[in-house]
This record gives C-alpha cells, structure tokens and sequence, in this order.
C-alpha cells in the first residue's frame, strides 16, 4: 500500500459528479429530442435501432466535449489548483523511501530505424545534461529488435553515444534473446534484473522526445508526492514535416490542452498510461504489474497487448495513485506521417484495445479502470456504429420518402396534417455539430489569450489552419470510420494481426499505394452516392461529406503523404506551431543529431559492410554473452557459413542470420570471409 | 612446410598475390594501423605466417589466413597491453579491441605494436573507454498477477 494518505475524496466526489451530470444530462436531452420526433406515429423497429445507436454516439460525444470544455474553463482561469503539479508535498521525513534515488530513462524499442531512435536519445540525454542533473540518471535502451543489421546498427550508435558523452558507465544497452511478451515483456524484464538499482523509471517510446527539464520536474513530483506510482505527460506530436502530420501536430498543438486538463480534472488521482513518457515509481510496479496472459488464443485471448491500461489499472487497485501531469510541458512525440501508416498504427491499437472488452468485468478495480478501459474499447466501437448509424438513417430516409402520407382518416371531413419535427431534428444535428467543432473554438480563444499569436502565425493564419484542418478532419474521418469499421470486424472474428513495427519516416505514398489501401472505400463512397442520389435524393445532399471524403480518399491521401506540400505549408505560414517557429532546446538537438547522422556515408549503412567493419564487428563480439554451443549447433552454423559462400546471405532466412550473428566464433568467420572474398 | 611463390609461378598469379597484400594493408587499416612503414612491416609478417599454413595457389586462402593472422596478432598485443590471458580473457580482449577500433582512446592502434613504455600509459583510458553494456543486476520480484473476471475465464 502507498505510504501516506491518498487524495481527498470529496473532491474526487464533487469533480466526477459534476462531469458525469453534464455528460448525462446532455445526452438525455439529445435523446429526448429526437425520441418525440420518432414518436410522432409509435416507434418503428429502425427508429428504435437508430436511438439505441444514438444513445452510445451521443454519450461518447457528449463525455469528449465536456471534457474539453472543462479543460477550457480550467485553462481560461489559469490552472487547476488540484493538478498534481500544483498540490503541496506530501512527502514525509517519517517515511523514507529506501529505494536508490536514480532514475532510469528507458528506451524499449522493437525494429526501429536506430538513427532515428538515437538522435532522439541523444537529444535528451543533451538536454538532460544542460540541466546539470544527468548524474541522478542511466539509460537503458531495451533492444527487442530480431533483424542482426538493426542489431549490429544499434550497438555501433550506442557504444558511439558512450563515447561522445564520456557516459560509458551511465548509458547501456541490451538485446533481448527471446522478445517475450512484447513491450510489457521487455520492461517487465528490465525490473525484474535492475529494477532494485532505482528509485523510478521513465518510459520512453521510440519517437519520444523528453526535455531535460521535464524529466527532472516529473522526478521531483515523485519525490514530492510518495503515494503517486505514476505521472503521465501528455507528449505534444512534433518534427514531421508531411501535409498529414502537419495538420495533426497543428490540431494537437492547438485543441490538445484542453482535452487533456479536462481529463485531468475528473480523473485526478485515478488516471491513465498511455505506455510512454510517464515516470513511474519501481516498487509499486513491480509489486502489481506483473502481467499474466489473458486465458484463450489471440485477438482476445494470449499476451495483453496494450498493457499501458491494464498496469494503471493494477496500480490503481493497489491504492496508488496515477496522475496526468496535463501541464508538464517538453514532452513529445511523433505521430504517422501518412493516412495509411496512421491506419495501420490503429489496426494495433485497435486489437489491444478490444483485448480490453474482459478487462471491463474484472474483480476488484475501481469504476473508473472499467470506464477508462470502455473509453478505449469506443474509441474504435464507434466507427462501426456511427457506420450502422448512416446505414440505418439512409434506410428510414428511404422508407419514409415511399410512405405516401394520409390526410383524412374515417369520417374526418377535415384533413390531418403531418406533424413537421424538422426543427427538433435540426436542433439534434446542430447540436452535435456543435459538440463535435466547438473544442476547436475554445482551443482558439485560449490560442487569443495566450499571445500566441506570433508563435502560431498569426491570427489570420491560424483562422485559415483550423478551416483547412476542419475540413481535411471532414474528409478523413469516413475513411477512417471505415478502417476501423474493417479493424473491428475483422478483430471480433477472431483475426490477429501481430505486433508488426512502424514506419515512423517521412515517405510519399504512390498511386498504387494509395489505391490498393483506399480503392475500396471509393468504391464503396462512390456506390453509395449513386444508390442514394437515385433512391433518397433527400437524404444524397446530407450525405455529402462524408461521401467527399471515401470518393477522394486516393487523392487527399497521396497529397496528404507530401513532405514537399507540408513545406509549403509552412512557408506560407499554415499549420504552424510554437514548437516549430520557436523550437524547445531538445527539438533543436534532435534536429542537429537527425542532420548529421544524414550526413554519414550511406554505404556505411549496408548490410556487408556491417560485417566487414572491423569495430563493429569486433564490438558485437564483446557484447554477446559466453554461451557453449552444442557440437550439433556448431555444425548447424557452418553450414549457413557455405550457404553463404555458395549462395550469398540474400538465401538465408532472419532467423538463420541472427543464428550466425549471434556467435561469435560465426560471425568472426564471416566478417573474415568478407575481406578474403573481397580480394577476389 | 609449404613453398613461397616462385619465380616459375604465373604472372597473374603473382598479380594476385599483390592484390591480396594490397588488401590486407587495407584490413590493417581498417584495424587503426596508421604507419605506413608499421603497415607494411605488419602486412608482410601476417603474409608469410599464413603462407606456412595454406597451399600454394591459393589466393583468397592465403589472404583469409593473414587477416586471421593480423586478427592474432591484434589480440596478442591487446593481452599484453592489458596483462590478460589470450584463451581464458577472450570477452575482455573483445571489449578492449572495440574500444581501440572505435577510436574510443582517441588514437590509432600503432601503440600496441609499438614500445611497451609507451603502451602502457594508455592502459588507464583504454580501461575507461571498454564498452560496458549493461550495469551489475539489482534482481526484484515481480509476480504475476492474477486477474478474476466476472462472466469469463480468469487467469
């Protein structure tokens, strides 16, 4: 149990039940409206479908916009006196933590480019240096990686990292033999073989960029507070330069605060993980996030996928804290440079999430873990209802467009006129709309009152950014509604998709990219503009947009996937952010790193000369462990070697190669035959 | 013991032999040999050891031999350099030919085939630059939770 008294309840009390009175009331309210326009005649049974499914739509809406609003309110009047940054030590002499007060900055990566991954770690690991603090702090890069190229590619840069900081003993670096259990696995192993040498660990990801001076302000928090297990910040999407990512970082930039101060007001001491650029409290996590393996074979069954919610939700039924640290700033990110690749990110979270559908009904956590575990679960669940949602008001749009009305009933000598609920309806839509755009206008008065103006353009410029960003969201979010609709389909008969790593780089997509990802769904977008404009003309003009977006899903793609129309973009001062125009120290550094680790020969980053290199060779020697290899293993292992010789390596497999790669006596054998072959 | 290349032995085998000296000169570069005279000096040792164990004729044999026999030599000198034993010391002769390949002292290998004063002052930031992977282990327990599920299997 945490050491010292937990969080006020009354205040969690007052906060929740506020929250959830307005989040209720206004769905009800919504329902109600749109049940006395359905109950003009009795309720069909479509019209019944259409509440239950606007019932769920609306409660998701509703629950978002009052936490952005909220988030408003709170950002408006300068900060919540409540926020974990803000409260006053709790900390007491009476109780000492006898845990070593060192940090671990955790890097577990999976197949990433390790330019990439290093630039950022180094940018850090500068900035953290800049603070005159780095001494409270190692690093650990948590290799999962399988491809022996990554492998060798990732020891070169970390041993070089060692080198240009003299932190030969403050920096370390370890590949995982078996990569069991995934992220969670590759922590889990790092506490259990570390874990007593620190106080807390930060978890990074990848494309995590932490500035010295959060990390140091997060590690001071813990100290401050000791019942707290977990701060997450909310890491801020930067650094892409495509159309695509660019309109993200801008939305986050601009909306994200108040989403997250909102969220922060309700859940308190009951928040979130989010799996990276939180700081989390050893102990505690070891003591409580060992996680098991869920009974029954994958999607649902098997290795919990997203572990991030499960392990707070473990934290939390222990009576540890969990906190969003919503202001702590110097915490990013990246986000997927294209449509596609940002699809594919959510096909897996989308799986890890659905996971969470048992998770709901476990023994012993608190209502709150079930509610953020169900937020999870609709994130993606209301793809597919908002799908049926637009299926079913088609068909009642038809039904009603072949249902001839009756003016005169038995004897009535007067006629009866239809009841008119359009203003009702209306009401409903706009109503909706407004819930679904207004966070926008309060990112942009909070944008006003800030004085960001310079920072973001300008006033004029940010007014263009967030027309254009409205309208691309318009366009992208049936294409999405589709991925998903797809993801979850697909999930739920019982089809896993694996782990697979991300493309993170910058790329432009191809004709034939795009179209084999969204051939599809113009299809199917241009399917039902034909059936709809022939059978319920009425309703074809509503549909619009969302048809807009499936038939020009190709082509806004494509030109979304453009570095060189990002560019543009932001020379003409569109999509700008602070972190952009006045870029944070570590930005700065990671952006140096990036440019000189462009600037190294490509032919150093091919797979023979890898081999062939003499110190990276020799370097990966001394970082395999001493094992005794079997009489049979090494015959096994000689013969790839002629394989190789005969056949080149392009004949053998990832697993053979890493087979090779990880002996030494091997791989000494190869990087010879390399040079002597050469000579030929 | 087998023959050197004679005068009777082909022009393009002769050619050949050059060429494998010429590349295992590279190789010693690659290794941080700088000296040209050291080079070359090193090269023709490692040449004519290997010669002793490969038949005649065969180039590339006889060039995997000397980069094997430079490889020897490397570690001989980094043992000695460092007071470790070649067979029973291999992990820790790894380390420190890392650290030199990497220019980790900030110098080229020529010291280790040079005078033995003037190696051993380098000795302490060769000891400070070896590549240190992973710190000692502070094992903790982390058990495995059970989770109990309403309405379904629990774990």
């Amino acid at each position: 149990m945490p050491p010292t008294a937990t969080f006020p309840r009354h205040i969690r009390a007052i906060r929740r039940t506020l929250f959830f009175s307005l989040v209720i009331l206004t769905t009800f309210t919504a329902l109600a409206m749109i049940a006395s326009a359905f109950q003009q005649n009795g309720i069909t049974p479509q019209e019944l479908i259409l509440l239950i499914l606007y019932a769920l739509l609306i409660l998701w809406i509703s629950n978002s916009f009052w936490t952005a609003t909220i988030g408003f309110w709170i950002l408006f009047w300068g900060g919540d006196r409540k926020s974990i940054s803000r409260l006053p030590p709790r900390a007491s002499d009476r109780i000492r933590d006898r845990t070593p007060a060192r940090t671990a900055l955790l890097m577990p990566i999976y197949q990433e480019d390790p330019t990439r991954v290093f630039a950022g770690l180094r940018a850090i690991y500068q900035s953290l240096l800049d603070t005159g603090r780095a001494d409270e702090f190692e690093v650990f890069i948590l290799s999962d990686s399988r491809d022996p190229d990554i492998w060798i590619e990732e020891e070169v840069n970390w041993y070089r990292m060692c080198c240009d900081f003299n932190a030969h003993n403050k920096i370390f670096y370890r590949n995982r033999e078996k990569n069991i259990a995934r992220k969670s696995g590759n922590i889990e192993e790092f506490c259990r073989r570390w874990g007593g040498r620190y106080r807390y660990m930060i978890v990074l990801d990848a494309d995590s960029l932490m500035s010295g001076s959060t990390v140091i302000r997060m590690v001071d928090l813990m100290e401050a507070h000791p019942n707290v297990a977990l701060i997450q910040s909310p890491p801020l999407p930067v650094n892409h330069k495509s159309l695509f990512a660019r309109i993200l970082q801008f939305a986050s930039s601009l909306y994200g605060d108040v989403f997250a101060a909102g969220a922060s007001f309700w859940q308190l001491a009951d928040s979130n993980y989010w799996g990276h650029n939180a700081i989390i409290r050893i102990k505690p996590f070891a003591d409580h996030c060992g996680l098991p393996k869920l009974p029954g074979r994958e999607p649902f069954g098997g290795e919990i996928l997203s572990h991030d919610f499960v392990e707070a939700a473990l934290l939390r039924k222990a009576g540890w804290e969990v906190w969003l640290g919503f202001d702590l700033k110097g915490s990013y990110e990246e986000l997927p440079p294209t449509l596609i690749d940002y699809a594919k990110r959510d096909r897996r979270w989308c799986q890890g999430n659905l996971q969470h559908l048992r998770m709901v009904f476990a023994r012993g956590i608190s209502g709150l873990s079930r509610l953020h575990f169900t937020m999870g679960i609709m994130s993606y669940l209301s793809s597919p209802l908002w799908f049926l949602f637009l299926l079913v008001t088609g068909f009642e749009a038809y039904v009603q467009s072949q249902t001839m009305p009756v003016y005169f009933f038995g004897d009535n000598i007067f006629p009866v006129w239809p009841e008119s609920y359009a203003v009702e309806m209306t009401t409903v839509l706009l109503v909706t709309l407004a819930m679904l755009f207004l966070p926008k206008l309060w990112g942009l008065i909070l944008f006003l009152r800030r004085g960001q103006r310079k920072s973001y353009g300008g006033f004029f410029r940010v007014l263009v950014s967030v027309a254009l960003e409205s309208i691309f969201s318009v366009l992208t979010a049936p294409v999405l509604m589709l991925y998903q609709t797809n993801f979850v389909l697909s999930i739920l008969s019982r089809r896993s998709i694996g782990w697979p790593a991300q493309q993170r780089g910058d790329h432009r997509l191809s004709l034939k990219e795009a179209t084999l990802a969204h051939g599809g769904q113009t299809l199917i977008g241009i399917a039902a503009g034909i059936v709809s404009y022939l059978y319920i003309p009425s309703f074809f003009w509503w549909f619009t947009p969302v048809l807009a977006g499936l038939v020009f899903a190709i082509p806004v793609s494509i030109l979304s996937s453009s570095t060189a129309l990002g560019l543009l973009a932001k020379r003409l001062g569109l999509f700008l952010t602070p972190d952009e125009t006045e870029p944070p120290c570590v930005i700065r550094y990671l952006r140096a790193n990036l440019d000189r680790a462009d600037s190294i020969d490509e032919a150093d980053r091919d797979e023979q000369r890898k081999i062939a290199d003499p110190a990276a060779c020799a370097l990966h020697v001394a970082l395999l462990p001493d094992r005794l290899v079997k009489k049979r293993t090494r015959h096994q292992l000689r013969a790839l070697i002629y394989q190789v010789v005969e056949e080149g390596s392009g004949s053998l497999s990832q697993g053979d190669k890493r087979a090779l790669v990880a002996d030494p006596e091997s791989l000494l054998r190869l990087h010879t035959l390399s040079w002597s072959r050469n000579a030929q | 013991m087998k023959a050197a290349p004679s005068e009777n032995v082909d022009l393009a085998e002769i050619a050949a032999w050059e060429q494998a000296g010429e590349h295992l000169v590279d190789y010693l570069r690659n290794l941080g040999v700088n000296d040209p005279s050291l080079l070359q000096s090193l090269a023709a040792d490692c040449l004519s050891r290997a010669r002793n164990r490969v038949s005649t004729g065969s180039v590339d044999d006889l060039l995997r031999r000397a980069i094997e026999e430079a490889q020897r030599h490397m570690d001989a000198s980094v043992a000695k350099l460092l007071g470790l034993s070649p067979t029973r010391d291999a992990h820790k002769i790894a380390e420190a030919r890392a650290a030199l390949l990497f220019r980790a002292t900030g110098q080229s290998t020529d010291f280790l085939f040079g005078a033995p004063d003037t190696e051993q002052a380098r000795v302490p930031r060769l000891k400070a630059s070896l590549p240190v992977p992973t710190p000692p282990e502070a094992p903790i327990a982390m058990p495995v939770q059970k989770i109990d599920f309403l309405f379904f299997k629990s774990t």
